[in-house]
């Protein structure tokens, strides 16, 4: 702005707070309030889906389950969860599912 | 002597979930946003809700910034984007909030005269030619940026500003420094 500008002296004049903590806490308790809504629309949705993929697999799972043997089934079963597991642990650690954040901590 | 970040790194920190890096950001701009938006709002508390939308939304949509060294021309075309819905939703409710408005104290900061008077004198020019007289003479912008937030012609703008001034300086009793 120039100096020697008359009006200058009005609008130096006016009073704004530049580093205001109560609004920038204000800023970021809006910021806290959408992430939450938004991770738990994400993790609903992923959910539905979860649900949804397991109804139709189930049938699938349970003739396998019937072809194979009751000891061959347990085996498979475990084998499904812990890869399930193990998949999902990795990808969260890596980040390379984009999987709303979770702190455990 | 200490280094401040530049836009492009907190852009870049934030993006990546760095709540104290878009912290930062708010706490860099947010004098600049609010003294738009009170030059534009009739009601500082009003202004100050709004400047707060801002930020919000600029997190939102902190990916879709292509250009993140440009982060304050963004965030300022967020801020005249959301003055110009509020003024319209303004428009409609106005007679409906006359009354409880009349009741509210027009400023929770305490301003000098010429601040006030100066209130009063933007209050009397049109929001277009208001928000380029904020952005040009109030925040020291070039008017080529000033039409890239505004979203106007350069022209417009150069008009705005000319006849803005002219006007605030008659109203406020000074020589408008144009000869």
């Amino acid at each position: 702005m120039d100096k020697t500008d008359p009006l200058a002296d009005f609008f130096a004049a006016e009073t704004v707070p530049a580093g205001d903590r109560a609004f920038r806490t204000g800023v970021m308790e809006r910021v806290a309030r959408r992430r939450l809504r938004i991770e738990l629309v994400l993790r609903l949705v992923a959910g539905c889906l979860l649900v949804l993929g397991l109804a139709l697999v189930s049938p699938a799972l349970q003739i396998i389950a019937e072809t194979l043997g009751q000891e061959m089934s347990g085996v498979l079963q475990i084998i499904a969860i812990g890869g399930g597991i193990a998949f999902l642990g990795h990808g969260w650690v890596t980040r390379t599912i984009r999987l709303p954040r979770l702190r455990l901590f | 002597m200490s280094s401040q970040p530049t836009d492009a790194a907190l852009v870049a920190a934030a993006r990546s979930g760095n709540d104290a890096a878009f912290a930062r950001i708010v706490d860099r701009y947010q004098g600049a946003i609010r003294a738009f938006l009170r030059r534009l709002s009739p009601y500082d508390a009003d202004a100050d809700d709004l400047a707060q939308e801002v930020f919000l939304a600029g997190w939102t949509e902190l990916r879709r910034l292509r250009e993140p060294e440009r982060l304050k021309t963004w965030l300022f075309s967020i801020a005249w984007r959301k003055a110009k819905g509020q003024a319209r939703t303004m428009a409609r409710s106005r007679q409906r909030d006359h009354d409880w408005q009349a009741m509210r104290p027009n400023s929770e900061t305490p301003q000098t005269e010429r601040a006030i008077a100066l209130r009063q004198a933007l209050a009397q020019l049109p929001t277009d030619q208001r928000a380029a007289v904020s952005l040009c003479l109030g925040e020291g912008w070039s008017h080529g940026d000033a039409s890239k937030v505004l979203e106007m012609p350069l022209g417009t703008v150069k008009s705005h500003v000319l006849r803005g001034r002219a006007r605030l300086a008659g109203i406020l009793g000074v020589d408008d420094g144009q000869d």
